[in-house]
């Protein structure tokens, strides 16, 4: 089996290689290494897959891991606006802290709040962004990947010589409205035939001065410039590579920094805002894969990470006239997972993930937190030519203490989850699938120790998931050559949802266990792929409805209301159309209305949006290397939206982006 | 192969509909007392939206209006109002997080000003206020207590005190200032302990006093006593409920009562607390003469307030306002107590954390005009008839009860509109009308206009209904006489359409929607109430005026625009824009007609517009006045 995986995927690499030849569109070549997977579009997964790569990525006007993530169905982004407005991706209404993301094959975390920034990353060194609902079908993968409802994984670009080739990279400068500048560069070396090293660094500036619409007296708009926006992000990462007789190691070095102008919501009559907020992380992993030693095969990964967040408030009323706080997180990780195949068709797996997690600050009396996390997963898959089933059991097992407090409650508790998937009938690429995942998020250090509002005593927040689908992927004759669709159903519950109250006294909110939510919903993807002539068109739809309705108190006015910023539908459209050595792209975005507050009244509603851009490429073939120019127009109907109210997103922009391949 | 994908797109199909459509606010309360005037409610609303409004529950017209502030002014209201205050004629708010004082007109609510607190670029961010002789004190989260002038409404002095107040009071010449510390809870500082003391002519500091952790709410009583509530820190250090002697300004008592908000009335203090992570509190009654407890339990009935978070009493009659934020998402409501602490009524969902409560005798809404205009006005004499088209008020105002006729309800129609300008008749959906006269017939005054008809139009919430008027030509005493058009200010606009013709039918099962043909072809269903005491059909012929309201693209909010001049319950009552000439009378060809007096006047609603969750447009009447 193993030796049939590895021909494969040799096998499609050379298609691939074939297939792209004729083309200015260089495909770089991967090592299947995300999962295993053989099956990009996602068709034969038990679990919703989307996947965006390669070619994709460039063709969807994205500077940011944000931007592309909004192609996902059921994936619905937080966004305050502009560059350095945060990010956070909900999957299928189920709240920020319930997706996790994973760079490089580790999750990363935060702690403090529970949710990550999609905007700190920008697209350039992303080779594959792919969106996995429930579990997935790789069994073989660090036990902490199972721990959350879905999964984001960024993967960065890895090196690849064709034959003979030493050193190849790609560098690119991208500027922008609104003070954009962004130059980036990739560098690959080969050392040794067995060694080799990478470089990736990108620097980013934005003013984020963009105008937008103020609602003034008499309900007349007035245009007036977002203020105090700018943001300057660096990131500099160092990978070393090797493989040897079948054994796979790398390591990389990480270091980010941001400077970042918050600009605060728009308050009426009062424009003032001097807080400023400065991020800097570094982390260094490691992986090694073992080759298939007998039935056996295994992988370990380690890294350490190390977060430092510094906040400044210049118009803060305390006595000092301003508020300055730092945080500090560091986290420790380290993870074992083996795979055995009993028969051919039976593998099972075991993992076993440690995670260390302390934090400070310099607020008054702060608990100082650390948290020990152990992740034990065990797994079961089954393959048959047309059935594909796995099992699996999550146990989850968290330490808490804290240097300056009492400490939460320690926690242990099993995730239990079943996915499975049928190919209806023999010649056809029908599959039905379905799935079964029961999950929980921890309560953050914010949740549980932030001076005045933690509550120690707060339960993890539940999800349940339910998911039945059904994918077709069909060869098509004529000018379409390829049709395919994913259409899924699922229904998921949260329980003990973990919500922030205001109190009486304006300083202090409190953090209270207190909330159901149900979510019924769809979510569906199709795609065309059609070659009239020399031209080359691709087409995808995604759409989502979710129902995801408050079911905590019966005799509630907002009872079966959609919660917050929750909208009822969601999609996207995407063009890409390729002619010769010029490719144009066509994207659109758009939601219904939401609901600021978990109340549905009209006064809380925010419009719906569309949001459209346009990209036109053309790539210069320079011998050795390829020059791209691309322009892209960006809102282009000067749409005037919000996703978080009164963080207004911005109108109409450009881009323009020079990329020289070698 | 195709059936399948035909399946995919069918189930895409069926899902892709947006069909997540806004709940209704629940109706709102009738509250039936001999009160006059308004009730004003100030809501925090939400923290960074914008949201804070002003309700007001009009006793005269007995109605609410949630958004009271944004109707009368045209624009909102901020982030955050805080406390509100009512000193002479003036009410004033203090919005927290917008960082202003708006000072509005306590009888109309009409802005008089709007007063930034700001330091250089710096928002101070007012807290609370108090009032002595002609002077408004602010205190602000800034460290600072302002003073501003009650008749220029401008601030003319600011003195420092200490670490984010948080409560301002008068007593015995001088001003308490409660110092909460608030914002340094997290830095090495901690809460603030202290009451600044100034001299309330000179604001020069007297004493700083030292009263307990996180002082809150402060409240001057009237036995030379001041009370202030020490929150503690919220885990270890328990709050306190603190006594100052205004003579001597010292700590007279502490009482080991963990106080949140409180405040006091003549002999009584209504004091709470609230536990947000447990969700539970209490109300208290405490005797101020004999400094005691008087009841552990406020309210003696079984009335729940879930989540207190505001307490005022009425100072003329000693009503308890409790108000009750719900969940804090939700609107809350406010809950009036007699001083036995039974309920007297409840608002229900009235804004978003309603915090405080005034009440203001003199209030006068647009609609109810009643203290504005004088007692021997010529007002509606007789009601000749009364036929609404369907609407979502119709057989609310005035109110169905099953078996009245149509005899009973023209009776219902007359009391509310013969002789008074208070009244509250809704037309229903276009066509509906009414037709009545005065004691003497109208005459045409040169040069002036000759009469009016009250409405509850305000600001962005107009509903024109067209004016008509006959002259009783046969002489029979009867409104059956050609009636003349008031050609109003859009009568020759391209789209307002002339004799169109409407008829809505009776839906089958009371409750369905109802079913309108228009003479122009248009056939429309409309989710409103049919008046179940007129035939199984309502046919109308008159004049259609364009729609008239608009929907705001940005907030979704509708907008009730009004016309220049020449409708009812278009233009405001006070506005002149509402009053009426017969010299804008034409006939049916559209020909001036000079009138030199009219008998009758009919009046209808003159558009046909349904506003989703708002309704559909309906003209509502509330009297008439011959000038």
């Amino acid at each position: 089996m193993p030796r049939v995986i590895a021909f494969f995927v040799a096998f499609l690499c050379l298609l691939n290689l074939l297939a792209q030849q004729d083309s200015l569109r260089t495909y770089r070549i991967q090592e299947v290494y995300v999962s295993g997977s053989l099956d990009p579009s996602g068709k034969r997964s038990a679990t919703p897959l989307q996947r965006l790569d390669g070619a994709m990525l460039s063709s969807i006007n994205s500077l940011l891991v944000s931007d592309a993530t909004r192609f996902f169905s059921g994936a619905v982004i937080k966004d305050y606006g502009g560059i350095g407005g945060m990010k956070t991706l909900s999957v299928r209404s189920m709240g920020a802290q319930h997706t996790a993301v994973s760079y490089d094959g580790v999750t990363l975390s935060d702690a403090q709040t529970g949710q990550i920034d999609l905007g700190r990353f920008a697209l350039n060194s992303i080779e594959v962004l792919q969106l996995t609902i429930g579990d997935g079908n790789d069994i073989f993968q660090p036990a902490r990947q199972y721990a959350s409802s879905g999964m984001l994984s960024m993967q960065s670009k890895r090196p690849f010589f064709q034959n003979g080739e030493r050193v190849h990279g790609d560098a690119s400068m991208q500027v922008g409205s609104f003070g954009l500048m962004h130059p980036h560069l990739n560098l690959a070396v080969r050392l040794h035939p067995n060694w080799s090293a990478t470089v990736s660094t990108e620097y980013l500036k934005s003013e984020g001065n963009y105008p937008f619409e103020l609602e003034g007296e008499d309900s007349v708009s007035t245009q007036v410039r977002r203020k105090h926006n700018a943001v300057e992000n660096k990131r500099i990462e160092l990978g070393l590579w090797s493989q040897w007789q079948g054994w796979k190691w790398d390591s990389k070095w990480y270091h980010f920094d941001s400077s970042k102008e918050l600009p605060g919501a728009v308050i009426l009559y009062n424009s003032s805002s001097e807080q400023y907020l400065w991020d800097k992380q570094e982390f260094v992993q490691m992986h090694l894969q073992s080759p298939a030693l007998g039935r056996m095969d295994f992988k370990t990964s380690l890294k350490y990470n190390d977060a430092d967040q510094r906040y400044l408030n210049n118009q803060y009323l305390g006595a000092s006239g301003k508020e300055e706080v730092q945080y500090a997180q560091q986290e420790v990780y380290a993870s074992l997972v083996g795979r055995y195949r009993l028969h051919p068709k039976l593998h099972v797996s075991l993992a076993h993930d440690e995670v260390y997690q302390t934090m400070q600050s310099t607020l008054q009396g702060f608990a100082e937190p650390k948290r020990r996390s152990g992740y034990t997963h065990a797994a079961v898959k089954l393959m048959q030519d047309r059935f594909l089933a796995t099992a699996g059991v999550l146990l989850t097992q968290v330490d808490e203490a804290a240097t300056y407090a009492q400490a939460a409650q320690d926690l242990s508790r099993w995730s239990p989850s079943l996915s499975t998937s049928w190919q209806l009938f023999p010649q056809q690429n029908l599959f039905l699938r379905a799935f079964y995942k029961a999950s929980f998020r921890m309560p953050s250090f914010n949740d549980l120790y932030y001076t005045n509002s933690g509550n120690r005593n707060l339960k993890p927040e539940d999800s349940k998931q339910w998911n039945v689908g059904l994918t077709v992927e069909q060869p098509l004759k004529g000018v379409l050559s390829v049709f395919s669709a994913q259409v899924d159903v699922f229904h998921n519950r949260i329980r003990d949802k973990i919500m922030a109250i205001p109190t009486k006294n304006v300083f202090v909110w409190s953090m209270v266990n207190l909330g159901s939510v149900d979510i019924k919903g769809l979510d569906a993807t199709l795609h065309v792929d059609a070659a009239p002539g020399k031209h080359r068109i691709g087409l995808t739809w995604t759409h989502s409805y979710q129902r995801a309705l408050d079911q905590t108190r019966a005799d509630d006015a907002v009872y079966n209301n959609q919660i917050a910023y929750a909208p009822r539908i969601y999609g996207s459209g995407r063009m890409d159309w390729h002619l010769g050595s010029w490719s144009l792209d066509y994207t659109l975005l758009y939601s219904g209305h939401r609901y600021v507050t978990g109340h549905n009244l009209e006064e809380n509603r925010l419009p719906g949006y569309v949001d459209q851009g346009l990209g036109l490429e053309h790539a210069f073939d320079l011998k050795k290397a390829t020059l791209r120019l691309k322009g892209e127009l960006l809102n282009m109907n000067h749409a005037s939206y919000e996703i978080v109210r009164n963080f207004p997103m911005p109108g109409r922009s450009f881009r323009l982006m020079c990329t020289y391949q070698w | 192969m195709k059936k399948i994908v035909i399946f995919l797109l069918m189930l895409g199909g069926l899902f892709a509909c947006n069909d997540m459509e806004s709940v209704l606010e629940p109706d709102p309360d009738i509250v039936v007392t001999e009160d006059r005037g308004g009730l004003y409610v100030l809501c925090d609303g939400n923290y960074s939206l914008n949201n804070s409004t002003l309700a007001v529950y009009d006793f005269g017209t007995r109605s609410m209006h949630r958004r009271f502030f944004e109707a009368v002014n045209g624009r909102k209201l901020g982030d955050t109002g805080n406390e509100m205050l009512l000193y002479g004629s003036k009410l004033y708010v203090v919005m927290n997080v917008s960082s202003q004082l708006e000072v509005l007109d306590a009888r109309t609510g009409l802005s008089l000003a709007q007063i930034p607190f700001f330091d250089a670029d710096r928002a101070r961010q007012p807290r609370d206020l108090c009032f002595w002789e002609d002077k408004v004190y602010v205190c602000s989260f800034d460290g600072t207590v302002a003073r501003v002038d009650t008749a220029l409404l401008q601030v003319d002095g600011v003195v420092k005190v200490g670490r984010n107040p948080d409560g301002i009071t008068y007593s015995n010449g001088k001003l308490y200032v409660s110092n909460s510390g608030g914002l340094d809870y997290a830095t090495g500082l901690g809460y603030e302990r202290t009451v600044s003391i100034l001299d309330a002519e000179s604001m020069q500091l007297i004493k700083t006093l030292d009263v307990g952790l996180n002082p809150g709410r402060i409240r001057a009583d009237r036995y030379g006593y001041v009370y202030v509530s020490c929150r503690g820190n919220y885990s270890d250090v328990p709050g306190t409920w603190v006594c100052i002697d205004a003579q001597s300004d010292e700590v007279h008592r502490v009482f080991d009562l963990d106080v949140l908000n409180f405040d006091v009335y003549d002999r009584y203090a209504y004091l709470y607390h609230y536990d947000y992570e447990r969700q539970d509190s209490w109300i208290k009654l405490f005797d101020l003469l004999n400094q005691e407890e008087a009841r552990s339990n406020f309210i003696t009935d079984a009335t729940v307030v879930r989540t207190p978070y505001g307490v005022d009493v009425r100072a003329d009659n000693g009503d308890v306002f409790i108000t009750d934020a719900g969940n804090f998402v939700t609107s809350g409501d406010v809950c009036c107590f007699d001083p036995e602490g039974r309920l007297k009524y409840r608002l229900t969902q009235v804004g978003v954390s309603p915090n405080s409560v005034v009440y203001v005798s003199d209030f006068v809404a647009s609609g109810s005009v009643n203290d504005t205009m004088p007692a021997e006005a010529n007002y509606i004499a007789r009601v000749w008839s009364y036929a609404p088209a369907p609407g979502q008020f119709v057989g609310r105002y005035p109110s169905y009860e099953a078996g009245d006729d149509a005899v009973f309800m023209l009776e219902k129609v007359s009391e509310q509109l013969i002789g008074r300008a208070d009244g509250l008749v809704s037309l229903g959906a276009y066509g509906g009308s009414l037709v009545f006269s005065f004691a003497e017939p109208i005459r045409n005054r040169a040069g002036l206009s000759d009469f009016t008809i009250l409405g509850n139009a305000f600001s962005q919430s107009a509903e024109p209904g067209i004016v008509e008027v006959s002259v009783d030509a046969n002489g029979n005493g009867l409104p059956d006489d050609p009636w003349f058009e008031l050609a109003g200010s859009a009568y020759a606009q391209a789209d307002t359409k002339k004799r169109i013709r409407v008829t809505y039918q009776k839906p089958t099962q009371s409750g369905d929607s109802v079913q309108v043909r228009f003479s122009d072809g248009r056939f429309e269903r409309m989710p409103s109430v049919y008046p179940d005491w007129a035939g199984d059909s309502i046919v109308f012929t008159g004049t259609l005026l364009a729609p008239t309201a608009t929907r705001k693209e940005n907030t979704g909010f509708w907008i009730l625009n009004a016309l220049d001049w020449g409708y009812a319950d278009n233009k405001p009552n006070i506005s002149e824009a509402s009053h009426l000439d017969l010299d804008w009378a034409v006939d049916a060809d559209g020909h001036a007609v000079a009138l030199e007096e009219a008998h009758f006047v009919r009046v209808y609603t003159g558009v046909y517009q349904h506003m989703g969750v708002v309704g559909e447009l309906s003209t509502e009447i509330c009297g008439a006045i011959l000038f």
